[in-house]
């Protein structure tokens, strides 16, 4: 058994190992083409991947341990900024009462927080959440999770889907009792709606300029230059993405990117959305027109991701309008229960360029992007 | 000089609701329900405390509440 600890920073070639240590500790399998553009080809530049070795009596090293910050750009208007994003904490469960792995967490972030203005994380077990406490992150803010009805029709529509996909769940009954379609008819189901696939958003010279407009009107965001959209969506390893351009004038002009879960194909994400102005009213405009198109796509829900920051007030009332009227009532009911917070780090160049842990512009785009 | 009231006194300011005896003191941190994160805590809180740090090495070597004492007294 190890009984000595020692951690480095990732070097080319520890690919495979921490794919393996992924696997073993998740339990879900990642491809070296998987692992490359999550780690090492983001336009932000390489993550930050800290790796802990185990040495045993016989001076024998094993990857135990792994912890990952993964480099995202940011605007705050017209200023440039580096968020960090912490992911895939883990360490082997036989090592986790060895080894005091806060201790290594604390070690890591001091070396990497000089080079970003800001880390944050998404969520995690009890355990990752207790570490981010002890290493200095707040919680200023909630997730909060809605469900958007796409019609009227889909207040009972999508309960009814719910419960034929779990009677047909394990079934080979493609279509029949359950959504599950392939990713061809999807497709064909979504671009019929006037979504784009990934390489026709790629093509499109809306996102030439769009973020270079809407930042100014925007704080704390992540950016959304066409090179981060291409690394996130549309080059994104794990699933298909569509993208929704609403482009009638200046005013109300943005899009929304959804994915769409082929074994329940009647269940949209919203992975991502900004309008040029972020007013409730262009929302409002941004969202109806999406609900729509997703309605007539054959999708009933939309799931939504956001948080309680003060400046997502203006679209978590758009959601909270389309939310399912059932749902509606039980988060009213539903008041005792805790929502996850955010767990957010403003270091030293970002305090100094004025940054709060407060009002950032959310969205499911500072998710992991996997399936 | 650390000694048991210190260590009570620190386990109290991070929240733990572990209650020693003396022979506590020599187990290891995980049988008295000390937990990786709560040892952490137990270490800021200490190094506070004293002003000294324990460094990685010897960090690795520490496995017991006498084993603090004994390291932040020498």
């Amino acid at each position: 058994m190890p009984d000595k600890f020692s951690w480095r920073f990732y070097r080319p070639g520890d690919e495979e190992l921490i794919n393996q240590l992924y696997r073993s500790v998740t339990g879900r399998s990642r491809t070296l083409k998987q692992y490359t553009w999550q780690w090492l080809s983001a336009p932000a530049g390489i993550g930050d991947i800290a790796l802990i070795h185990g040495q045993d009596d016989l001076g024998k090293t094993k990857l135990i341990g792994h912890h990952g910050v993964m480099p995202l750009r940011f605007t705050n208007r017209d200023n440039d900024l580096l968020f960090g994003k912490v992911e895939n904490t883990m360490v082997l469960s036989s090592y986790r009462d060895k080894i005091l792995y806060p201790r290594f967490e604390k070690r890591f972030k001091q070396v990497y927080e000089n080079r970003y203005h800001g880390l944050f994380a998404t969520m995690g077990p009890e355990s990752a959440i207790r570490v981010r406490h002890a290493t200095g992150y707040k919680f200023p803010v909630n997730w909060v999770n809605f469900k958007l009805a796409t019609s009227p029709l889909a207040q009972i529509q999508y309960p009814w889907k719910i419960f034929l996909n779990q009677l047909g769940n394990g079934k080979n009954t493609n279509g029949l009792m359950n959504d599950r379609f392939s990713k061809e008819v999807i497709e064909k189901r979504m671009r019929m709606s006037n979504f784009l696939s990934s390489v026709e958003a790629e093509k499109t010279s809306f996102f030439d300029r769009f973020w270079d407009q809407a930042r100014l009107n925007h704080g704390i965001a992540p950016r959304r230059d066409k090179a981060d959209l291409s690394w996130r969506f549309w080059r994104n390893p794990y699933k298909e993405h569509y993208t929704f351009v609403v482009d009638d004038s200046h005013q109300k002009c943005g899009y929304a990117i959804v994915s769409i879960n082929p074994e329940m194909s009647f269940q949209a994400f919203l992975e991502d959305y900004a309008v040029i102005n972020p007013s409730q009213a262009n929302y409002d405009e941004l969202f109806k027109s999406l609900i729509v198109a997703l309605d007539k796509a054959g999708v009933t829900c939309l799931n939504v991701l956001s948080t309680t920051d003060e400046v997502l007030d203006g679209t978590n009332a758009v959601f909270k309008k389309y939310q399912f009227i059932l749902l509606r009532i039980w988060c009213r009911l539903d008041k005792v229960r805790e929502r996850p917070g955010m767990p957010r780090f403003i270091t030293e160049s970002g305090i100094s360029c004025g940054l709060s842990d407060r009002n950032w512009f959310v969205t499911g785009i500072v998710l992991e992007g996997r399936a | 000089m650390i000694n048991a009231n210190n260590i009570e006194t620190a386990l109290e300011n991070i929240g733990s609701d572990t209650k020693l005896t003396q022979a506590d003191y020599n187990k290891p941190f995980n049988e008295i329900g000390l937990d990786s994160l709560d040892v952490f805590n137990l270490f800021s809180e200490l190094e506070l405390v004293t002003g000294k740090v324990v460094s990685d090495d010897d960090f690795q070597t520490i496995n017991t509440l006498q084993d603090i004492i004994d390291y932040l007294n020498k």
